[in-house]
């Protein structure tokens, strides 16, 4: 069921911005992130005038960073916004990564998504 | 250099009845930025979702939001089934279809009726929904509630349709066919209507194919995308049935084309019901959900909603992705407020029909300063629901 294809972390700017200009119609449908062993995995959904497309990149659990594809595409600063939260992921050169969901009094390197995370343990830092 | 102003609105506020801050900068009486700050709803689903069984995640996934529940219990169902690699049998899928649509008028009369509140025309508040009353019964006929309908199961749907409900059915949305006669009426000729929403919240087509726009709110700027005819899913293959697009760009552009969808599913509804394919409504599925990932869409009220589930082999999803469309729908609606008069403020954000439910959904939260949470039994809870005296 539809494309899936893996790319290096690194490329994956320069990517996406190839990908945008090789079709007329283009669309971020989200971005999502899981983990897996050592590593990190981020998904973009995207769907094109020929099908959908799910891109894979990883990054390694002691440096989660990656480029940010925000600059080639605005559309998906809420999904890097998200995960950054959420999972703990950093997007290098996002045009706006402040918090969207956790609240600003959420301790600093807890994130929900993580599988070590355990709802219900969590303290204010104020 | 007149000075600026910024205006705070939210998390509690006049214009929704979900919580979302919207922070406003402005010059004068025109708005010239917007943000936008959420998660005061988040419930933490996708969490959740890992520390349940797949069926316990359907009856929970259904619940993210009360208008969308087919959406979202499809879509989840729509991913497993794929990683089962299970053909649902044609009824199941017709009737899948049938509820979907269902759905989708209820979403787009409540929604007319919003818009016509926020505008001040309460008047088309009061007729469309009583005219949304329509549709809940059918679902109710149909399903056995009025929402989170519990119609599907993996591998099909869980009730099937007798004669006696399809021609009820076939009966209210003949009444819905005509009464949306009437709303097209009012939004092609009412002077009133028109003048009030016209060139209001523009987006650009450009912009809402930058900022990954979906549903009404991109098909009114003329973004030709809808997931049931480019990613058929359920029965879409089978029915005939129009795009409804409209190159407007404002406020006017979003309800003609829901308004246009409307029709659109009624006519989809006929098709499904006067077509039905005998045959059993679920297939056989096996217990086990083998190791494997798939996406799954599904072309919402408000537009694309997308699942993405991931499965190891055990009874629980290792990892279960929600993209509802309000959240797609976000990014774009500073530029459809930039430059703007603050009397629009209300009607544009509820141009996009916001559903902060289906879009916050993570994290259990304690207010700093809170003392310890307390836990209440049923009768303590209902005790205090009546206490006529402040506790």
């Amino acid at each position: 069921m539809g494309m899936w294809v893996d790319v290096n972390s690194s490329e994956i700017r320069n990517w996406v911005e190839e990908f945008l200009k090789s079709g007329a119609f283009r669309l971020l449908s989200t971005i999502s992130g899981y983990e897996e062993g050592d590593n990190y995995y981020i998904l973009y959904h995207f769907v094109g005038s020929e099908g959908d497309l799910n891109v894979r990149t990883s990054v390694p659990k002691e440096n989660p960073v990656l480029p940010s594809i925000t600059p080639v595409l605005p559309g998906g600063i809420l999904y890097e916004r998200e995960i950054q939260d959420l999972l703990g992921v950093k997007f290098e050169g996002i045009i706006d990564g402040r918090r969207l969901i956790l609240p600003e009094h959420w301790p600093e390197g807890v994130y929900p998504l993580r599988k070590d995370f355990k709802p219900g343990e969590v303290k204010s830092n104020e | 250099m007149s000075e600026r102003l910024t205006l705070p609105i939210g998390p509690q506020h006049p214009l929704l009845k979900e919580p979302i801050h919207f922070r406003f900068t402005l010059d004068g009486e025109t708005i010239v930025d917007a943000d936008i700050r959420m998660g005061y709803n988040h419930r933490g689903i996708e969490k959740a979702a890992e520390e349940r069984t797949y069926i316990q995640d359907l009856y929970m996934i259904e619940r993210i939001c009360g208008i969308c529940s087919h959406t979202h219990a499809t879509n989840f169902v729509q991913a497993v089934e794929k990683i089962l690699n299970v053909e649902v049998p044609p009824r199941a899928k017709f009737l899948r279809t049938v509820v979907g649509e269902l759905e989708r008028i209820h979403s787009h009369l409540l929604w007319l009726g919003v818009a016509g509140h926020e505008i001040g025309f309460d008047t088309l508040f009061m007729v469309s929904w009583r005219d949304r009353e329509i549709v809940m019964d059918l679902l109710e006929i149909i399903t056995g509630n009025r929402v989170n309908y519990g119609m599907n199961t993996f591998g099909g749907v869980r009730k099937d349709m007798n004669q006696e409900e399809i021609d009820e059915t076939l009966k209210g949305i003949k009444i819905l066919e005509e009464r949306t006669l009437y709303y097209e009426k009012v939004a092609r000729e009412e002077s009133t209507f028109i003048a009030r929403v016209s060139g209001v919240g523009y987006l650009p087509k450009d912009i809402a194919i930058a900022y990954c726009a979906v549903g009404p709110t991109a098909r009114g700027s003329g973004v030709n995308y809808d997931v049931r005819r480019d990613f058929p899913y359920a029965a879409y293959d089978q029915i005939p049935f129009q795009v409804i697009t409209s190159e407007r760009g404002d406020v006017l552009g979003r309800t003609l084309v829901r308004v246009g969808e409307i029709f659109e599913s009624v006519k989809i509804i006929k098709y499904a019901l006067k077509n039905l394919p005998e045959g059993p409504i679920t297939a056989r599925v096996p217990r086990k959900v083998p190791q494997g990932e798939a996406t799954s869409r599904y072309e919402a009220p408000r537009g694309e909603c997308i699942h993405y589930v991931r499965a190891n082999g055990s009874e629980k999803p290792d990892r279960v992705k929600v993209r509802a469309p309000t959240m797609a729908n976000l990014m774009s609606i500073r530029h459809c407020l930039l430059n703007q008069q603050v009397a629009d403020i209300p009607i544009i954000i509820a141009a996009i029909d916001p559903c902060l439910s289906c879009t916050d959904r993570l994290i259990l939260l304690k207010q700093a300063g809170e003392k310890e949470g307390e836990i209440l039994t049923w009768e303590e809870l209902r005790r205090r629901s009546i206490a006529k005296k402040p506790l």
